[in-house]
This record gives C-alpha cells, sequence and structure tokens, in this order.
C-alpha cells in the first residue's frame, strides 16, 4: 500500500507523457474556421497546410511557379461544397513578406476572384533583416596532409632520423675526439717525457709511461701495427736499430743498480729530435 | 747486473746448463713447440699449476709425460674420466679384515709431478677436490690432514672441443692455475717431421705378439736433472730483478682489465702475481737477471686470458677474450681513458709509418 502510493505521481506524469509527445510531434493545420483576418505564418521554405478552406466559386487551382514566385501554393484536396469547394492546401513561401494568397490562385474557367475572400499570409525570415546572402565562410586551419596514416609515417620516419643521428653522430664525434687526442698524444706526450728524461728531472712515475710510448714509436715506425703485442715486441728486439735502442732502455729501466751507467741523454737522443707531428714526413 | 752473478754464479751457470738438458731431452721426442716447453719450465720453476689447452693429438700428454722423466721427479699421471671419485685421486681410508684397523691409502696425488689428463672429463666434486688440494698443498683423509710432497706441481690437460661428458672449470677454478697455455698445431715443416719420426719408430716385440712402438716408447728414462737442480733453479728465479717500472707495468695491466668496458671480469691480485712470477722464470729461461716488458707481452696471455671475463655486450658483438687483452696491451701507451678498439690507434698512422721509418732512421744515426 505504502509502496503504491509512492509511485502513484510517477505513473500519472508518465499517463501524461504520451499525449504531449503527439502534441509536439505533428504540426497542427490550420483549419480554416480559425482564420479570421489575422495572416497565416510561417517561415520560408517551410510548407504551411490549410484545411476545410471553403472558397466560393466554381474549382481553383494553383498557378504554375515561375522563376519570380514568391509562395508555391499546391492544392492537395477538393470537393464540393453546395455552390462553393473546399479546399486541403499547402502553400510554401520563398520570399519573406505579407501576401494574400489569393494571388497564387485561379479559377479553372479562368473567372477573375473576385468574390473570393482575402487570405492574408506571412511569410517570415529567421535570417536577420537585410541579410540577402548567404554567412561568409570563415577560414579555418587547413586540415593535416594526407591523413592519420601519413602523420604517423612521418612522424615515425623523424623519430628514427633522430635516433640515427643520436647513435651515429655522437660516437662519431667522440670517436674523433679519442683519435685526435691519441694522435696528439704520442708525439706530444713522448717529447716532454724525453726532455725531462735527459735532464734527469723526470719522476720515477713517469719512466713507465715513456717506456711505453718509445715502444709504441718502433710499433709505429716498423710497420706492426697489425701484429699481436707479442710478435710486435720480439721483431722490434730483433731489429738492428730499435733492437739496440730498446735493449739499452731496458737496462736502464729495469736492469738492477745499472741505471749510472746508462747515459740516458745519449740514449734518448734520437727520440728527441722526432720531427713534429704537423710537419710533413712527422712519425706521429 | 752483478748483484745476481755475483750472489751465485755457479748456480746460474747450472741453472743455464740443466735448462738445456731438459730442451734437448724434450725436443728428442717432441717436435717444436718450444713455447709450451718454456711455459712448463716456468711452471716447475715457480711452483705454479699449469693448464695448458689444445685439441686432442697435438702431444700434449707427451709432452708432460717427457718432461716429468727428464727431470728425477716422482711422476703420476690420472686419467680423468666421468665416474672418477676424489678418493681415486686424494686417496682413501681402507678397512684392514685381520686386524680391524683402518690403513690409510695415498692416493696419486701424493707424488712431485701430477699429469692430470682431460680434466674438464671429471666431475666438478673431483675438479674441485683436485684444485682444492692444488691450493692448500695438503689432503684430508678420514680425521688426519697430510702434506703433499714438495715440489708439488700440476699440469693438467683439456680439450676445447664440447663434447658429450666434459664439464667445463669455472673462472674461479681456472684461476688456481697460474698459466694456462693454448697449444696451436704445428707448422707444416714441422708437422712433416713429426711424420718422418714418426716413420722410423717400427714395432716392439711383446709376448709373442708385437705392437707399434709410440713416441711414448722413446722417452728415455733416465733423467738429465736432479730434484736439486729444480731447487737451485726455483731459487734462482727469485734472483731475477724486478724493477719498480716492471711492477708500474703490471699494476697498469690489471687496471686495464678492470676498467675495460668490455669485460665483466677483470683480473685478480693473485694475476698479477702469477704474472710477476713467470716473468721472472721466463727470464732466467732467458738467460737474463732482469724482467723486461718483452716476458710481460708475451706472458700476458697465458697468465690473464683464463681470468678475465667478457660481458654479454662484448659476447654479442662476437669479441673474444683474446682479442679484447690485445687491444688493452696495445693501447697501453695511450692514456688510460681513451681505451678504444685495436688498430685505430694506430690506423690513422699507419700510411704515413713507411715514409716515417727513412725519415727518422736518418734522426737516429
Ligand atoms: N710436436 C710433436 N712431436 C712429436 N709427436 C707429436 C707431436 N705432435 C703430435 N705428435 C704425435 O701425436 C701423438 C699425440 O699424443 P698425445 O700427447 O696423447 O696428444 P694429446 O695428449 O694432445 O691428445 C703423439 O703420440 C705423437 O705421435
Ligand atoms: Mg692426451
Amino acid at each position: 500500500m505504502n509502496h503504491f502510493a509512492k509511485r502513484l505521481p510517477l505513473l500519472l506524469l508518465l499517463a501524461t507523457l504520451p499525449a504531449q509527445t503527439t502534441a509536439n510531434e505533428a504540426p497542427q493545420p490550420v483549419p480554416a474556421a480559425t482564420q479570421n483576418n489575422a495572416p497565416i505564418r510561417t517561415t520560408i521554405g517551410m510548407p504551411k497546410e490549410i484545411l476545410e478552406l471553403v472558397l466560393p466559386g466554381s474549382e481553383l487551382e494553383a498557378l504554375p511557379a515561375t522563376s519570380a514566385s514568391n509562395v508555391i501554393v499546391r492544392i492537395d484536396d477538393v470537393r464540393p461544397h453546395g455552390t462553393a469547394h473546399r479546399y486541403a492546401l499547402t502553400f510554401t513561401g520563398l520570399q519573406a513578406g505579407s501576401y494574400d494568397l489569393r494571388d497564387f490562385l485561379q479559377h479553372k474557367d479562368h473567372t477573375p476572384l473576385s468574390e473570393t475572400p482575402k487570405i492574408p499570409i506571412q511569410i517570415d525570415s529567421i535570417l536577420p533583416k537585410e541579410q540577402t546572402q548567404p554567412n561568409a565562410l570563415k577560414s579555418t586551419a587547413p586540415t593535416p596532409l594526407g591523413g592519420y596514416a601519413t602523420t604517423m609515417l612521418v612522424l615515425a620516419c623523424s623519430w628514427l632520423l633522430l635516433l640515427c643521428v643520436i647513435l651515429f653522430v655522437g660516437r662519431k664525434r667522440k670517436r674523433n675526439a679519442t683519435l685526435a687526442t691519441q694522435q696528439q698524444t704520442l708525439a706530444e706526450r713522448l717529447l716532454p717525457l724525453v726532455l725531462a728524461a735527459q735532464q734527469g728531472q723526470l719522476q720515477r712515475e713517469r719512466l713507465a709511461e715513456l717506456e711505453w710510448l718509445l715502444l709504441s714509436v718502433w710499433r709505429t715506425r716498423l710497420g706492426l701495427e697489425q701484429r699481436t703485442a707479442a710478435e710486435a715486441i720480439q721483431v722490434m728486439r730483433e731489429h738492428k736499430e730499435a733492437g739496440a735502442l730498446l735493449r739499452q732502455l731496458e737496462q736502464w729501466l729495469h736492469a738492477p743498480s745499472s741505471s749510472s751507467s746508462t747515459d740516458v741523454e745519449a740514449l734518448l737522443r734520437p727520440y728527441a729530435a722526432l720531427p713534429a707531428p704537423n710537419e710533413p714526413g712527422g712519425p706521429l | 747486473m752483478t748483484r745476481t752473478a755475483a750472489k751465485s754464479p755457479e748456480r746460474t751457470a747450472a741453472t743455464v746448463r740443466f735448462i738445456d738438458a731438459v730442451r734437448t731431452r724434450v725436443a728428442t721426442v717432441v717436435v717444436g713447440q718450444d713455447v709450451v716447453v718454456e711455459r712448463l719450465l716456468i711452471a716447475l720453476f715457480t711452483g705454479g699449476h699449469i693448464l695448458l689447452q689444445g685439441v686432442p693429438g697435438i702431444a700434449k700428454t707427451l709432452l708432460a709425460a717427457v718432461l716429468s722423466r727428464a727431470i728425477d721427479l716422482q711422476f703420476a699421471r690420472v686419467q680423468f674420466t666421468i665416474d672418477l671419485l676424489p678418493s681415486d685421486i686424494l686417496g682413501s681410508e681402507i678397512l684392514d679384515q685381520r686386524t680391524n684397523t683402518f690403513q690409510v691409502y695415498q692416493g696419486p696425488i701424493f707424488t712431485n709431478l701430477l699429469l692430470t689428463d682431460e680434466i674438464n672429463r671429471a666431475a666438478p666434486k673431483v675438479q674441485g677436490a683436485l684444485l682444492e688440494a692444488m691450493q692448500e698443498r695438503k689432503v684430508t683423509i678420514g680425521k688426519q690432514t697430510y702434506k703433499l710432497p714438495a715440489p708439488f706441481l700440476v699440469i693438467a690437460t683439456q680439450n676445447p672441443i664440447e663434447q658429450a661428458g666434459t664439464f667445463e672449470l669455472p673462472e674461479a677454478q681456472l684461476d688456481r692455475f697460474m698459466l694456462c697455455h693454448r697449444l696451436a698445431y704445428l707448422p707444416a715443416e714441422q708437422e712433416k717431421e713429426v711424420l718422418r719420426r714418426n716413420l722410423q719408430l717400427g714395432v716392439r716385440r711383446e709376448d709373442n705378439g708385437a705392437i707399434a712402438r709410440t713416441e711414448f716408447d722413446v722417452i728415455q728414462n733416465e733423467p738429465v736433472g736432479s730434484k736439486d737442480d729444480l731447487v737451485q733453479a726455483m731459487e734462482a728465479v727469485h734472483d731475477v730483478h724486478v724493477s719498480e717500472t716492471f711492477l708500474d707495468h703490471v699494476i697498469e695491466i690489471l687496471c686495464r682489465t678492470r676498467n675495460h668496458p668490455a669485460i665483466a671480469l677483470g683480473c685478480s691480485p693473485r694475476a698479477g702475481i702469477a704474472l710477476i712470477k713467470s716473468a721472472r722464470a721466463r727470464a732466467l729461461i732467458h738467460g737474463r737477471e732482469y724482467v723486461v716488458p718483452e716476458d710481460l707481452f708475451m706472458l700476458s696471455e697465458d697468465c690473464l686470458m683464463h681470468r678475465m671475463r667478457l660481458n654479454y655486450e662484448a659476447l654479442a658483438d662476437g669479441r673474444t677474450v683474446k682479442s679484447v687483452l690485445e687491444e688493452l696491451l696495445t693501447d697501453l701507451g695511450a692514456p688510460r681513458s681513451a681505451a678504444t678498439r685495436n688498430g685505430e690507434l694506430f690506423a690513422a698512422k699507419a700510411t704515413s709509418a713507411t715514409a716515417a721509418a727513412t725519415t727518422t732512421a736518418d734522426t737516429a744515426s
């Protein structure tokens, strides 16, 4: 009981709904009886139907429409009504203004419509008053070329390109940089070491570095870069000029308590006179 | 230079004679393989163990057998197999039924020179037992611990070929070997000599039949050197001078293996010790009283390669430990930060090398 009472307003509302919808949907034809002298209104292009319109005289027909016609009339149905006729007709306005519907009708027997009463109609425009041209097109941003697939393809390509740039350009630059430092290293690092050693001013910790550099010099000079380090040093020690110099070097650096007997100045003289690296024929 | 000579001139002379005699003896049976003989002597003189790695049939066993009999040392040989047990090498306690007491049976490891052939055929447990004994130089049987005789040296051989039933030695165990030498095939000329010698071997009559003689049959049994000679040589190794600069070189190499971008596992201090020890022995064998960079270059492969492991990126790049080590040695002169690939350092200068040789030859003379 209680439950039903709660639902009652909703049910009532539902019951009214269908009636409302039909009232909204069907455009109401204008019954001729309701017309007094108020014009029948519609807007441009919207047809308006008039039912049960009794007009005296012989049967009427619509004037044929021309390109100058402001209103087009269509007779939907005609029935005799005593001496008069009862019409159902539809008109459509093409130009805003007030008109008399009679101007668009004629008797089939071409007698004048003298006894026919005035049927005022009013065609309204939904456009602003003086607007005779359509709204100018607004210029909008052009849509992307080629659509979605092309956009994605272009994006993917540019991403790959960027990746390649990051991967290879950076690496090459780094490699060039290290090569550059090394090219600089071998000759430029050697000379100060040799000069310092000749004057007996080289710190002991740097002797190891000096020895590697001298070995590198000979390895390069004898063209042993492609051989293994073990093969290269054997060839170098057996080489007439390199072998003698390297053995002296070994004796200076590695033999016990014989460093005093080595003439370091003379030993390193050939390396001190190396051509500068940027001169033509520079060794390093 | 005179320090060593002053210390013991006759010891050095005796060692030189000893080395010559051993080399001559080995050469009567084995053709070529001078480097392997040198490495075996290095192992002998420093008391470090050595692993010989190579395909079957390149005289690994033969070399070890000849060497062991050239010196008057106790020698034992164990062929490793998949079903070998630790007690088969170490020994065990045996119950004497009559006296009802345990008697200790000492395994073949109680010897001066142990040849363990094809070490990677045994199960990891057996490898572990052997390698532990190698490190500790003692063996525990039952409750009793026994010292191994001195000198004690293991010469192990290993086939690199992937075969069914082989167990790869992990780096931690390989690290116990002071040297790991990889044997290569002989040059064609020497191989021909092997065949020529083999033709002359003939057959040996035995019982009622005959057996084709092998190189193993021509190994002379009387030694050319005594245990005393070996001890003297071991002492002479300790007289070889190692300069500060040489130590710097070794440290430099070790550091570079640890910081190299392609190497996952660099060299341990033990690797450095092995490098210096074997460099000393090599200097002695080559008649020098001090070590030089040549020793370093010649030995780094045997001392360092088996203790290094590449990382996955380098392996995926198809690089080998050998190529990385080679790159490392080549770059030694370059600043440490700029470690680059082998060849790049010199590639840019290779073109000017020939011109430079003439130019600088003038300068030098
Ligand atoms: N350098 C060499 N000198 C003499 N004989 C060799 C040499 N290389 C191979 N041989 C021959 O090959 C055989 C290989 O024997 P072995 O030492 O058992 O090889 P591995 O132990 O490497 O498998 C030897 O018995 C010998 O006949
Ligand atoms: Mg064998």
